[in-house]
């Protein structure tokens, strides 16, 4: 059997192992490991598995990932969620369909400072969930707004996608965290224009909120300067390159965890719990990326990233067609795995395609974000459904996503302005990393 | 069983604590770093190596409790709709397949951390011998071997 059919045989086992439900990073490095024995050889097949393992779990470049999950976890257990979401309430959430709206916002600032999506539907759903309950909003468009709303956390940086997809390409991570800011509020704005649509078309579906004072408003958003200036901190020290990556994360982890003590939010208990949340998450993004680098050699030795390449150039496609293939699969591929083992696996393969095409590497980071944002609610792994449906137990699941279905056409718009203009993307980096 | 059951998951939450305290270096190292760098010109000596080898202590002891809480991805809508026989046989399968795995990579990091002590390798700024993370990652896959033995006999046992 040649090499090439033997990765394309490997692809299969993988997708059938990861359908019986093998954990996703031990089918990796399970077909990984026998793929390359038998394509290399058994002894070396046996020689580079532990030593993958290891390189990877000692690799400096993957512990900003870890320092990163830290700080966007001390973040959460110094309250600076319920503060973001206090302000953007006072200021928008008088108007119809305002609450759903300015906890859009507040994800959206909760993003500046947390780079999951997961982390910022469960802040969020805690906080907006129950209030728009007590204004008699729909459950449809509460809980579909809170799901769709948290992927912000992944497209405005810091932000674990752009992380990792900046480790495994060799970009600059802080190119890519800014190059996630104005395609991140592009959706934020999509999304509330699906609100207020969704709210003219049934009213009763988002009623007005309570009206506040000026002086209210200002007093609420100066209780989020901390968190302005974290972020400033670890971004701009980051993209000027006064940190590593690893450092703005270990710098935001202690920045978030200052602000929690000085505002007495943060506790002995929650610091524990949080750490021990964060090493659990860091855990399984760094074993699923570990294993996959013993995938990633198998696919190496079966040449198949090279021919598809060469084989997708000779094809005398339009570049734009097989960006809207590379789109659709991700879209497709998104709805069955998880965002994560999606784009570790197929970054090897898809990035030198783009690239051969002349596409911008940092402009494919945010279209590979924003097709990620896709796969976290999408049925029937949409990962940020589960999570509020954790937070609103009462509300099938079933409904849940229903209320997605008008945010996922407000980031199929932002990515269609995102691919039909490259600046939204490229401008800040352009602007602000030279 | 379940005494069994509660022996491992009881080393695996132990194993976790000690991946904390790998965080926690990480982070310590971290901030050291940063702050002696910037304010005094002070950088920590060899802080990319002690912040890469606490990487090490922090992820690889706490795989086996992950999985005892299902944090390790899986992908089980397709599987959750199969005959109840098919689910067991496959359960069994995996687990077997994921136990074996588990072991190769055992005996092999065990291997590797053993010429990593002969040969004395260490890091070249912080002085450090690699070969004790090695071990702990060697070391950290027996409770996930168990793991994969205690889900294979609970899952045969509820048949």
């Amino acid at each position: 059997m040649n090499a090439n059919l033997v990765g394309i045989l490997g692809i299969i086992v993988l997708v059938a192992f990861f359908l019986i439900r093998m954990p996703i990073a031990f089918s990796m490095a399970l077909v990984g490991f026998l793929g390359f024995s038998y394509v290399a050889s058994f002894k070396a097949g046996l020689s580079i598995l532990p030593r993958d393992l290891f390189e990877q779990l000692s690799s400096y470049s993957l512990s900003a990932i870890t320092m990163f999950i830290l700080m966007g976890y001390y973040a959460f257990s110094a309250g600076l969620g319920s503060r973001l979401y206090d302000a953007a309430y006072k200021v928008l959430g008088h108007i119809r369909g305002g609450l759903a709206i300015s906890s859009i916002f507040a994800c959206a600032a909760f993003g500046a400072i947390c780079g999951s999506s997961t982390a910022t539907a469960a802040t969020m759903g805690k906080l907006a969930i129950p209030a728009m309950k007590r204004y008699g909003y729909d459950s449809t468009l509460a809980t579909g707004c809170i799901a769709a709303a948290g992927t912000l956390g992944i497209l405005i940086p810091p932000s674990v996608i752009f992380l990792i997809y900046g480790v495994m390409t060799e970009q600059s991570i802080g190119k890519l965290f800014i190059s996630g800011i104005l395609p991140g509020l592009v959706l934020a704005c999509f999304m509330s224009i699906a609100v207020w649509l969704s709210c003219l078309k049934n009213p009763s579906y988002g009623p007005k909120g309570p009206k506040t004072d000026l002086l209210e408003k200002l007093k609420a958003i100066a209780r989020t300067f901390d968190v302005l200036v974290l972020f400033l901190v670890v971004i701009g020290g980051l993209l000027y390159g006064f940190f590593t990556p690893t450092q703005a994360g270990g710098v935001g982890a202690a920045g978030a965890l200052i602000i929690g003590l000085l505002r007495r939010e943060l506790s002995w208990h929650s610091f524990i719990e949080n750490t021990r949340e964060a090493l659990r998450t860091s855990c399984m993004i760094l074993t699923i990326i570990a294993c996959a680098t013993v995938f990633g050699h198998f696919m190496t030795v079966s040449k198949i990233p090279l021919n598809l390449s060469n084989w997708v150039s000779s094809l005398k496609l339009p570049p734009f067609f097989i960006i809207f293939i590379i789109v659709l699969i991700y879209l497709v591929g998104g709805c069955f795995i998880d965002a994560i083992p999606l784009i570790i696996l197929t970054i090897p393969i898809f990035y030198p395609i783009v690239i051969g095409l002349g596409y911008d590497p940092i402009w494919f980071g945010v279209i590979i974000v924003l097709v990620t944002c896709m796969g976290v609610i999408t049925p029937p792994v949409g990962v940020n459904v589960y999570v509020v449906k954790g937070i609103a137990k009462e509300v099938p699941l079933e409904t849940i996503f229903k209320g997605v279905m008008p945010f996922l056409l407000a980031m199929i718009a932002t990515t269609i302005c995102v691919i039909a203009f490259p600046p939204i993307a490229l401008l800040l980096p352009g602007l602000l990393g030279r | 069983m379940e005494a069994f059951e509660g022996l491992v998951r009881k080393v695996s939450k132990a194993f976790e604590w000690a991946g904390v305290v790998g965080i926690l270096c990480i982070f310590s190292a971290n901030i050291v770093d940063v702050v002696g760098a910037k304010f005094f010109k002070w950088p920590l000596p060899g802080a990319l190596e002690l912040i890469s080898f606490s990487q090490v202590l922090a992820i690889a002891p706490a795989i086996a409790f992950g999985l005892f809480l299902g944090t390790h991805l899986r992908i089980d809508f397709l599987f959750d709709k199969f005959p109840r026989h098919l689910k067991v046989a496959l359960g069994v399968f995996v687990s077997l397949l994921c136990f074996l795995l588990s072991l190769t990579i055992f005996v092999q990091a065990t291997k590797y951390a053993y010429s990593l002590q002969r040969s004395g390798e260490i890091g070249s700024v912080s002085k450090l011998p690699l070969f004790p993370f090695a071990y702990v990652f060697a070391f950290s896959l027996v409770p996930v071997m168990l793991f994969f033995a205690v889900e294979m006999l609970t899952i045969v046992r509820r048949k």
